[in-house]
């Protein structure tokens, strides 16, 4: 499986169990590898460096913020972009 | 509190879309750093097209190639063509006169003509004004955001009371649907579209 793959299938396990993260971590930044929760951080920046000093390779796990509806993995472009 | 900002003037005549010189870089933090070692550090300058359309900040695959990019997480998308799924990273930006951002969330997409399109995610973390006296567009930001820009104030005049836009709360895909059909909203109203 190739890693966007891999990436793809952690996305879905965040979308798919949002609602229980959501009660879980509200508003935290999630560090999901291996479709499980492995750290929980209030920023970007944190969650990236937490990542790093854990020894986890860049590119093999995804960080997703967790806000309550969909909104929060949601974007939306009115204008001039294509993602074809 | 260290406010920054830059100014843009068209030479002359209206501008049909803002744009501006736009420094993307590999996330890092900034503090502590000197100039010679963010110098260092992998980065691409590039020209961005500013979009109050765009809830967020998207780069080209070419830059993410560029700077060797890590993909740090997905985002689900909707678009002109209908939705998807792209890759996101994080990154430094720096636009004109050193204004800087670290740690921004951004997401792969194709644009046409540019490498970076700025969204409301940067654009809503200062201020930022578009005037056009004599024919002539002035395009300024600022961050961190100051002070409100209220035309009817200044011409004291009553501003047109308007309720609040309240955004309706967003079922989550396995939350039953609120339509009532007993069935998960990915299941039924929200197919297709989560």
């Amino acid at each position: 499986m190739i890693m966007a793959d891999i990436l793809e299938k952690e996305f879905e396990y965040f979308t798919e169990n949002h609602s229980e993260l959501y009660n879980l971590y509200p508003n935290r930044y999630l560090v999901i590898k291996d479709q499980k929760v492995l750290f929980d951080e209030d920023s970007v920046k944190h969650a990236l460096d937490v990542s790093q000093k854990n020894g986890l390779v860049p590119g093999t796990y995804i960080i997703q913020k967790c806000e309550e509806g969909v909104d929060s993995y949601t974007q939306v472009y009115h204008s001039r972009v294509t993602f074809a | 509190m260290l406010i920054n900002n830059f100014t843009l003037q068209s030479n002359g005549g209206l501008l049909h879309d803002i744009k501006s010189d736009c420094t993307v870089l590999e996330a890092f933090d900034p503090q502590g750093l000197t100039p010679a070692q963010i110098a260092s550090k992998k980065s691409i300058k590039v020209t961005a097209l500013w979009d109050t359309g765009a809830t967020n900040t998207v780069i080209t695959k070419r830059v993410a190639q560029a700077l060797g990019l890590s993909q740090t997480g997905v985002a689900l998308v909707h678009h002109a063509d209908g939705h998807s799924h792209k890759p996101k990273y994080v990154v430094n930006i720096m636009l004109p006169n050193n204004v800087g951002i670290a740690y921004v969330e951004v997401t792969e997409g194709d644009l046409m003509g540019e490498d970076v399109l700025i969204g409301m995610d940067i654009i809503t973390r200062g201020d930022f004004a578009i005037t056009n006296v004599g024919g002539k567009t002035t395009f300024s930001f600022r961050i961190p955001s100051v002070e409100t820009i209220d035309y009817c104030k200044q011409g004291n005049q009553p501003s047109v009371p308007q309720k609040p836009i309240v955004k309706a709360k967003q079922p989550g895909r396995n939350d039953p649907c609120p339509c009532g059909s007993g069935k998960k909203y990915k299941h039924c109203c929200g197919k297709g579209k989560i």
